[in-house]
């Protein structure tokens, strides 16, 4: 009975643990796409560089706040992966390559999203 | 490689942990479930050891599952009859009153020459002295032979034996087992004094120091001396 107790222990705190994961990604996550869509997508379309470049601090110092619980609890090689987008997107803000921004920026906006959707509990996601 | 060697560590103690919770049964494979869990267990702890992309926590959440999906099953084995069935099975008889049971051998995919090769691992070695034979869930063939081929035992020949208790520890390297004293209803008093008879005087000369059945105190010195002093 005594192992039957600290197992089940072990599995809710881990369930715990998971639903306060699942929030603060949300929550992180859903934020890191606020400034993307709102800020750093316009900012880029209307070539306004200089506010592009600073969102983007802003996003890439959010980011590595956040990044530091993901790679515990995520794959990181995920991780990983945004960490290149966001430098080649230093690059391409530096360079003001409007299209080649826009579109590193659409593919962290989605892998974040996906970061997200594959904790989920998701038919999709279990098989 | 640092990473890897620290990753080792902890999945160690986690894995360590899992088992002595699991219980002994565990570490013997008995039952179907019991030998799945093991067999998951080691590749579960294996993949974030050595693949340092996949996070710590992923395969300690794994294992978690396991621990308890492991003891939840004995937990309701222990109490279920029916749950029992369900997840360890059914023991077969093989042989029945001295009678090959055809039918569960078919169904159990056994070939005579298993049947004779368990047997033979059993010290038997004609089927005419066997009563029973019962392949238990665990995969374990267990013989009863027929009373005529049974060993002659002391209740057969109405000879009474004194109870006995199993021989213990008393002391080991120098150390001594209160657990075993207390047990036997000894003292440390009792001990010393014989330990003076053997002509010891400190428990650090002594390496293994134990009391077997028939009550006899049996010395081994660190020196390699034995000695032996009647209780």
């Amino acid at each position: 009975m005594k192992a039957l107790i600290i197992s089940l222990f072990i599995l809710l705190l881990i369930i715990a643990l998971w639903f306060w994961i699942l929030n603060y990604m949300d929550q992180s996550i859903h934020h890191l796409i606020e400034i993307i869509d709102d800020n750093l997508k316009p900012a880029v379309i209307n070539s306004n560089w200089e506010k592009a470049e600073n969102q983007f601090l802003i996003l890439k110092q959010k980011w590595n706040r956040y990044q530091r619980l993901y790679n515990l609890f995520i794959d990181q090689a995920a991780v990983s992966e945004i960490n290149y987008s966001n430098a080649r997107i230093g690059v391409y803000l530096d360079q003001k390559a409007t299209v080649l921004a826009l579109s590193e920026l659409s593919y962290v906006k989605e892998h974040l999203s996906a970061l997200h959707e594959d904790e989920l509990i998701r038919i999709e996601n279990i098989l | 490689m640092i990473v890897i060697l620290t990753r080792t560590i902890i999945l160690y103690g986690v894995v360590l942990f899992m088992i002595r919770l699991m219980g002994k049964a565990e570490l013997a494979e008995m039952e179907p479930f019991q030998l799945v869990i093991i067999l998951m267990v080691a590749e579960l702890a294996v993949l974030p050891m050595e693949n340092t992309d996949i996070s710590l926590m992923n395969g300690i959440t794994a294992l978690a599952a396991l621990l308890f999906i492991q003891v939840l099953i004995s937990y309701i084995s222990l109490k279920s009859e029916k749950g029992r069935i369900l997840f360890c099975g059914k023991p077969s008889i093989l042989i029945n009153k001295g009678n090959i049971v055809e039918s569960e051998m078919k169904k159990l995919r056994i070939n005579i020459n298993d049947l004779l090769e368990e047997l033979r691992s059993n010290s038997i070695t004609s089927l005419d002295d066997v009563e029973y034979a019962i392949l238990e869930t665990n995969g374990d063939l267990n013989v009863i032979p027929k009373a005529e081929a049974r060993p002659l035992t002391k209740k057969d020949m109405l000879i009474s034996s004194p109870i006995q208790h199993m021989s213990l520890p008393l002391i080991v390297d120098g150390m001594v087992y209160q657990d075993s004293l207390k047990a036997l209803n000894l003292t440390e008093d009792w001990l010393k004094k014989n330990m003076e008879s053997a002509n010891i005087n400190d428990y650090k000369e002594i390496l293994f120091c134990y009391i077997d059945e028939n009550d006899d105190l049996h010395f081994h010195r660190k020196q390699g001396n034995k000695g032996e002093v009647k209780k």
